[in-house]
């Protein structure tokens, strides 16, 4: 039986974390311009670029999990797909980006139109919303693994994805010397509230995981309390991505400490994606705890035949 | 017409032949089975202990995960009710084997695509049997028109009371086992 999905690695939950990292800190950005309460000029142009590079690293490593990369226009050909959706969601979200972006940037003729540009960052936020839902509607497609359950997953990963854009946005800020604009914290006073909400919509899954859940979902929860994603459980999400950011509120909102705060909520945003999407564990078929011995078996006999095979090639070379 | 299969847990020894008959039909590499045999058990108390095996070949799924959730179409159920993979439009992202509940697709990395059983489908047009059926010396498998009240297969699901496994799943299995 599987001790951890191990069929979408690293490069999926990076690029779920860059997605989700991406589209919510331009959505942050525009929004605020949107409703006119702008960062400086500065900032807001560096969060919207650096929101269209995220979200285009994250494209690039979906395209690296590829087994043929030649052909991955194809993944836009059947819309009943989810990943199709997705995958279209994300090409919509990164053209909207970049003619938004361009906006703030004097070397093209439109910067500065005002209206056009929060006509697009309107639109733009539509398509970074759906970008940062369908992930769990995908993963709540895979029966057989039902610790990733659709309904519950959207809204967890949603709240995830927000909090990692204020934080984005919050850096941001920080490094571009922004930090000090009424907004920003306002908005460390919402990233606090959503950090809390997280824990309680963590703890809630995984408690209706543990009890009313079949099998496999137990399984996934023991994985990630007490098995083998138990440091990147307690360790990342827990007290990376919400105990030293809670503690970090007592020490002021100078630049520093907001930049360090968004960091750490950060890295625990991308744990969580990383253990989630591991814990995904599939149904163990009639046998299957005895399959890994067997595997491991018959690489161990696959590689004595090979060295008996080599023995035999060199001892006839050698005749 | 709908292809089906039915495996008679009660005649399977664990030999393996079917899953190396498949290994040589599709000219798979030694690592990679479309068609593993699993050891259950053994199970109970010394001395009352019990085991069996339970051949696993892909279910071809009427309502399919891994069709609904391809988005390239490479995925496809034909009207014989059996699902293949169009190696040519697979792009190897592997969303199938992540969907499929069965864990019965296998990523081959050296072609970058997803491979499974497609239950011989050129062969059951010619006329002959899969190549695991006509293998299994001890007739655990059998294959058949499950919509032909008159064949083998419909007859065998209804004096043997076979099932399909975990039909909870809603995936609707073309594959049943008679269990022991
Ligand atoms: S067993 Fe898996 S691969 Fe085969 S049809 Fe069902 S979901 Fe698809
Ligand atoms: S790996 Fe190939 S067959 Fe499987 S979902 Fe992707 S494109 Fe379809």
């Amino acid at each position: 039986m599987e001790d951890k999905q191990a069929i979408w690695g690293r490069l999926a939950a990076g690029y779920f974390f860059c997605a989700a990292l991406g589209a919510m800190v331009f959505a942050v950005i525009a929004f605020l311009d949107i409703i006119s309460s702008p960062l400086d000029g500065k900032a807001s142009g560096t969060g919207s670029f650096l929101g269209l590079a995220v979200a285009g690293l994250g494209g690039l490593l979906l395209l690296a999990e590829l087994g043929n990369k030649k052909r991955f226009l194809l993944v836009f050909s059947r819309m009943q797909s989810i990943m199709t959706k997705g995958a279209l969601f994300l090409a919509c979200f990164i053209v909207l980006a970049a003619i938004y972006t361009s906006f703030w940037f004097d070397i093209f003729p439109w910067a500065g139109a005002n209206a056009g540009r929060r006509v697009i960052g309107f639109l733009g936020i539509i398509f970074a919303v759906a970008l940062v839902m369908y992930p769990g509607l995908e993963l709540g497609e895979a029966r057989g693994r039902s610790f990733w359950n659709g309904s519950a997953l959207v809204p967890l990963w949603l709240t995830a994805a927000l909090t990692s854009g204020l934080a984005g946005v919050i850096l941001v800020a920080a490094v571009t010397g922004a930090s000090i604009a009424p907004a920003i914290a306002l908005l460390d006073k919402i990233l606090l509230a959503l950090i809390v909400t997280k824990v309680i919509l963590i703890a809630a899954y995984i408690m209706g995981m543990r009890r009313a859940a079949p099998e496999e979902a137990r399984r996934s929860v023991a994985t990630l309390l007490s098995g083998s994603l138990k440091n990147i459980f307690w360790w990342g999400i827990v007290v990376c991505g919400h105990i030293i950011p809670c503690f970090l509120y007592f020490g002021g909102s100078g630049a520093g400490i907001l930049a360090i705060k968004s960091l750490f909520v950060l890295a625990g945003e991308a744990c969580l994606r990383a253990a989630f999407l591991q814990a995904g564990v599939r149904v163990s078929l009639p046998g299957e705890d005895n399959e890994w011995y067997q595997e491991e078996e018959i690489a161990v006999l696959a590689a004595r035949l090979e060295q008996t095979w080599q023995e035999r090639a060199a001892w006839l070379n050698g005749k | 017409m709908h292809w089906g299969m039915v495996i008679d847990l009660r005649r399977c020894v664990g030999c393996h032949a079917c899953t190396v008959a498949c290994q040589i039909e599709n000219n798979l590499p030694l690592g990679e089975t479309w068609n593993k045999v699993l050891t259950v058990g053994p199970e109970g108390d010394f001395p009352l202990l019990v085991s069996h095996f339970f051949p696993r070949p892909c279910m071809h799924c009427e309502d399919a995960p891994c069709v609904d959730g391809c988005p390239t179409g490479a995925s496809q159920k034909r009207p014989d009710g059996i699902i293949i993979v169009d190696g040519e439009r697979c792009i190897g992202c592997k969303f199938c084997m992540l969907v499929c509940p069965y864990g019965v697709r296998q990523f081959e990395a050296d072609k970058g695509i997803v491979q499974k059983c497609h239950l011989c489908y050129e062969r059951l047009e010619q006329g002959e049997m899969p190549r695991c059926v006509e293998t299994c010396q001890l007739k655990a498998r059998h294959v058949g028109d499950l919509d032909d009240p008159g064949s083998e297969v419909a007859a065998l699901l209804k004096q043997a009371n076979a099932r399909p496994l975990y039909p909870h799943l809603g995936t609707k299995p073309s594959v049943y086992y008679i269990f022991p």
